[in-house]
């Protein structure tokens, strides 16, 4: 092949005393147009670039409108980030059969959009319907949209710490009007708002916690919320606004309740507590394969798989660590967890040897990896946030290197969220950065 | 016998012969026919009839016949006439004869005569008779009938009747003579006893002593055990060739150097030159001198072996585990916490969930940190400078003790963690009977808003909870006798139960079980039981000066840490003296802390160092104590008074390491 010949001229070695292999590309991709099925004898030296350089004048040949992108190119289900003969040595590729290099369009590096001072440190962030919803340490709930215009609430109680938030409902037409989100925090209490003409209304109160209520989640159909805390208990609340069951009134207090009654403000009482970790719950998501369950993580080194109705545990994970965070995948089913550590891992929970870490992706310095969380839209992509004040946009399939590496903040990085191709990540900085990726 | 026997047939058989031989008698070499006849014919009679004597023809007598073999004869005859040797046959002569003459098998070759003998029957039955084993005398009898002279029976008779001599009966003369004679000799001193042997003088054994160890010294003995040769001398260069490379040789400069040199200075004790063959090479004159100052220096030079060990350093390091086997500890420095302007002397944590961290500082603030994330929640503004922190052990109560200058103490109500605590806590500081204090106490109790203050009679250095958190002590910093306090707060009270001083106190540890007080002095550790208030036990610690103390959770081990950079494990079932005494710190030790949940220990310093150990306790007696260093961890920076790390705390939970650091930092080091 000429155009072989011509990229080892560019590199200005000669062919002779190099390795070569034979390789070939293909693509699942239907947007891209035919890749010519045509064997290339490629010397083991070349790198990415010089793969793109191949791929490109090869389609450019067959195609001549063809205009010149970035591929990123896969060998089986790795990433090649590396030269081929490292590739090579690296996974043990066999070499004597033609290698088969699956070509994928190389995603754009995340474009900042905003840049949002915050009152205090960021707790939380949620992205939905199209806005950004944080809280911070300060006790205020700072919304910003798409453009980035910024609404900052704060809670009625002064100086009431918020740690964590769940999106439970929201209007249509990306307007912050109606939209219902439930906030808790250092103060043992989960509390339900709406947005009403612009201020937040308070609406459910949940109390039950005995400690700082550390992470909750809200289920898909916005019935049940699921929380965790420092006391080491979940609690499961019923958030359906028909249910009366789970309601609370002080007997004594008649008058204070009669007024809260008419401020529409109701009390509830979780519906399960769940006991069974040993130390501080740090992170909950609901399993998106089975209704009624829920994943939780604790500082007692287990993720937990909870059948909610029973109140019991299915299967428990054991990690090498305390966790920080963790998250599943609403396709895969994949769950990604970090630790106090730098290392986030991956683990197959569907898995009866779901304790085995499928992956561990190593790329942050020093310090914890404080959140994880999943691409919704393509099951390959996750992002994670560390005390080393980077977060690092992973694929799966390359667990050595980061796809990108997100540099900003000026101090830890607490909190991150990947929705509606935005990716938020909150600091200890006093800031909420947003990118946009493709 | 036999040879007279034997003889005669040869006579007769040599007659034969001759007779037989006569038609081929030999020639000489002339061809003249010898004649031997005549030599036998004038034989006489007598030569025949001497039947005594063998008929020797010969008389050459028994010598070896070979002899004659280069002779034509083969002796001489009574007259002395040569006998001719009979002419020697050949091969095909011998064969035809063999072939021809029946009789041959029975010829036998005499050498004497040189001629064939032909055997008679007897001689030849003879002869069978002796190859087989039998007699050879035809007809002998072995068993010729025997006549018994002596017989086994005993006879009555004498066989023969001679009388006894009278000689046997009489004194032997001749022997009565030779006594007599002896015994004048002895009378008159003549005799000698028998000669003793004179000994031969021996040749001197030189080596006698080489072989017989007996009479060695101890130094020769070990000399000749331990041989030491001679150092070798060094081998020729090639300066000393005959011919050396051009480079040996001198230039003017260096030969110059070399004549002026002192004969000791010189390195070369000789000249390098060159010639162009060996045998032009003269004799060498320095043999002899240098043979000699080789001597010399053999003889001067004690030679002394020197025992070298070949030990692998790494042989002598303890075996020490692989760190890696005894995880968790802390290995990472997760983050810093910020807030306070001055030092951070003091941190406490939480008792059972680990969330709240408490620090106090140079800048007179009491911080409540998350622990998870590093944020302050709350901070108490005190009246001055704050030295001790100490959360209450008791998990329902959200105290904290606060020593701070201006010589207070103050039990605070965090008001963080669970709020039923805190009201709980709350309605526990209202109910503490301040009001029914003494006048003249030297201790006052005040109540505040959310804490109650005592005054302290002098500046205090440490506070500290007794387990079940009604009980706490405080230290002061001067060196008085009434240094320590012991406070109760549900009574409201104070005493000291040291009215003697018995040494400037450091800090003092209540036992987590029991109702017992360690005090630790520079160099001493005193247990002294409350409750009964007598001294129960004095620790030599080896510390020169004591710094922080801990123990761990049952009360049988007290941890240590010195300014003199030492730190010190005393078992106390094993004695007043420490178990391990460790200097891994460069500078002062400030604080010790053992973890409640994990064999983990850890020291700070001024070294800006953490040394974190793997120390686990054995309840069991026949199991020792383990103790490997794991880790060292840095943080904080440090200050210009040479300050670095002021304090340490473990999670109650994790195997987390919290540091307060004298650039106003707190470090969480996690695994």
């Amino acid at each position: 092949m000429d155009l072989s010949e011509s990229m080892e001229m560019d590199n200005g070695t000669t062919s002779e005393n190099l390795k070569h292999v034979q390789i070939t590309f293909f693509s699942k991709d239907e947007d891209l147009p035919e890749i010519p099925d045509a064997v290339f004898d490629v010397p083991t030296v070349a790198e990415c670039d010089d793969l793109n350089l191949l791929l490109n004048k090869t389609i450019q040949a067959t195609d001549d409108a063809w205009k010149e992108r970035k591929f990123e190119f896969l060998v089986g289900e790795t990433f090649l980030r590396t030269s081929l003969a490292e590739f090579i040595e690296e996974y043990e590729v066999e070499t004597e059969t033609i290698l088969k290099v699956e070509c994928v369009i190389g995603i754009e590096a995340p474009k900042p959009l905003h840049d949002i001072q915050a009152p205090d440190w960021v707790s939380s962030v949620q992205v939905a319907n199209g806005h950004i919803f944080s809280t911070t340490y300060g006790g205020d709930i700072v919304i910003v949209d798409r453009k980035g215009k910024e609404t900052k609430l704060s809670v009625n109680s002064a100086n009431r710490i918020l740690k964590c938030s769940g999106i439970v409902r929201t209007t249509k037409k990306s307007q912050l009007e109606g939209t219902e989100f439930i906030v808790g925090g250092e103060n043992q209490l989960l509390t339900l708002y709406e947005i009403e003409k612009g201020a937040l209304v308070e609406k459910i109160v949940f109390r039950g916690h005995e400690r700082a209520v550390e992470c909750v989640s809200v289920n898909s159909d916005a019935t049940r919320a699921i929380s965790g805390s420092v006391d080491t208990n979940l609690k499961v609340w019923n958030l359906d606004p028909s249910d009366e069951a789970t309601n609370y009134e002080k007997e004594e207090e008649e008058s204070s309740a009669k007024k809260k009654r008419k401020k529409d403000t109701r009390t509830k009482v979780p519906m399960v507590t769940i006991g069974g970790h040993r130390d501080k719950v740090s992170s909950v998501v609901w399993c998106p394969w089975k209704s009624g369950h829920a994943f939780s993580c604790s500082w007692d080194h287990t993720v937990v798989q909870w059948d909610l109705e029973l109140a019991g545990e299915v299967s428990r994970i054991k990690g090498p660590k305390s966790f920080t965070s963790i998250d599943i995948h609403p396709t895969s089913n994949l769950l990604i967890s970090s630790c106090t550590d730098a290392i986030p891992r991956l683990y197959d929970p569907k898995n009866r040897d779901g304790a085995m870490v499928k992956q561990s992706f190593i790329g942050h310095q020093n310090g914890w990896v404080e959140s994880v969380k999943w691409n919704p839209v393509d099951q390959n992509q996750f992002v994670s946030v560390s005390t080393d004040k980077t977060a690092k946009m992973w694929d799966v399939r390359s667990s050595k290197s980061s796809l990108f590496d997100i540099h900003g903040h000026e101090d830890r990085i607490l909190c991150a969220a990947w929705n509606e191709g935005l990716i938020a990540t909150g600091s200890a900085d006093c800031s909420i950065k947003i990118f946009e990726t493709s | 016998m036999a040879s007279t026997s034997t003889a005669v047939p040869v006579r007769t058989k040599r007659k034969l012969e001759n007779g037989k031989k006569k038609p081929k008698t030999p020639k000489d070499e002339f061809g003249e026919k010898l004649d031997i006849k005549p030599v036998i014919k004038p034989a006489d009679e007598y030569d025949y009839d001497s039947s005594d004597e063998e008929d020797l023809r010969n008389t050459i007598g028994n010598i070896p016949i070979q002899w004659y073999d280069d002779e034509d004869h083969i002796g001489y005859d009574k007259h002395g006439e040569k006998i001719a040797k009979p002419a020697k046959k050949g091969e095909i002569e011998t064969f035809l004869e063999k072939m021809e003459d029946p009789d041959y098998w029975r010829k036998v070759f005499d050498k004497q005569t040189g001629t064939d003998v032909k055997l008679t029957d007897e001689q030849i039955e003879k002869i069978h008779n002796i190859a087989s084993g039998k007699y050879p005398t035809i007809g002998y009898n072995p068993y010729e009938p025997f006549l018994d002279i002596y017989s086994s029976q005993k006879e009555i008779h004498p066989i023969d009747n001679r009388p006894e001599p009278k000689a046997r009966f009489i004194p032997s003369k001749d022997e009565m003579r030779m006594v007599s004679r002896m015994v004048h000799a002895i009378k008159m001193g003549w005799a000698k006893g028998p000669k003793t042997k004179k000994e031969e003088p021996k040749a001197y054994d030189l080596w006698a002593s080489e072989d017989a160890l007996d009479n060695v010294t101890k130094s020769q003995l070990s000399r000749m055990r331990v041989h030491m040769p001679a150092p070798k001398v060094a081998l020729p260069t090639h300066a000393e060739s005959y011919n050396p490379p051009e480079e040996y040789l001198f230039d003017d400069e260096e030969r110059k150097k070399w004549e002026e040199a002192e004969k000791e200075d010189r390195v070369l004790n000789f000249m390098p030159s060159k010639y162009d063959a060996l045998r032009k090479v003269p004799q060498y004159d320095k043999f002899i001198t240098e043979r000699f100052e080789r001597c010399l220096d053999l003889y001067l030079a004690p030679r002394q072996r020197k025992m070298r060990i070949h030990a692998d350093p790494t042989d002598l390091l303890p075996d020490l585990p692989n760190p890696n086997d005894l995880r968790p500890f802390p290995t990472t420095l997760a983050f810093y916490m910020r807030g306070h302007t001055g030092q951070v002397r003091a941190i406490s944590v939480e008792p059972v969930h680990g969330e709240l961290l408490a620090s106090g500082g140079e800048d007179g603030t009491v911080r409540i940190w998350m622990m998870a994330t590093g944020r302050c929640i709350k901070t108490f503004q005190m009246d001055g400078e704050v030295s001790s922190v100490a959360f209450s052990p008791v998990a329902d109560r959200t105290l904290l003790a606060v020593a701070y200058e201006g010589k207070y103490v103050a039990i605070l109500n965090t008001g963080c963690g669970d709020r039923l605590h805190v009201q709980q806590t709350e309605a526990l500081l209202a109910e503490t009977p301040t009001e029914s204090q003494e006048d003249g106490a030297i201790v006052t109790w005040r109540k505040s808003k959310d804490k109650l203050v005592l005054k302290m009679p002098n500046e205090v250095r440490q506070v500290t909870w007794h387990a079940k958190g009604d009980y706490f002590a405080s230290v002061a910093i001067d060196d008085i006798a009434k240094s320590v306090y012991v406070h109760q707060m549900s009574k409201a009270k104070s005493q000291c139960p040291f009215q003697k001083r018995k040494g400037h106190v450091q800090a003092v540890t209540f036992h987590p079980t029991q109702a017992r007080l360690f005090v630790a002095t520079k160099i001493h550790v005193r247990e002294y039981d409350l409750a009964r208030c007598v001294l129960v036990k004095k620790l030599i610690t080896g510390c020169k000066h004591i710094s922080s103390m801990a123990t761990d959770a049952n009360g049988e081990n007290l941890f240590l840490g010195g300014l003199d950079r030492r730190f010190c494990w005393m078992d106390l079932q094993m004695g007043n003296k420490p178990w391990k005494k460790l200097k891994h710190h460069t500078a002062a030790v400030r604080s010790v802390a053992y973890h409640k949940k994990y064999p983990l220990l850890a020291t700070v310093s001024d070294d800006g160092t953490a040394m974190v150990y793997y120390a686990r306790i054995y309840s069991d007696f026949s199991k020792d104590n383990e103790l490997y260093p794991v880790k060292r961890l840095r943080a904080h920076e440090r200050t210009s008074n040479d300050l670095c790390m002021l304090h340490t705390t473990w999670h109650p939970t994790q195997p987390w390491l919290i540091t307060a650091g004298a650039d106003g930092t707190i470090a969480l080091f996690t695994y």
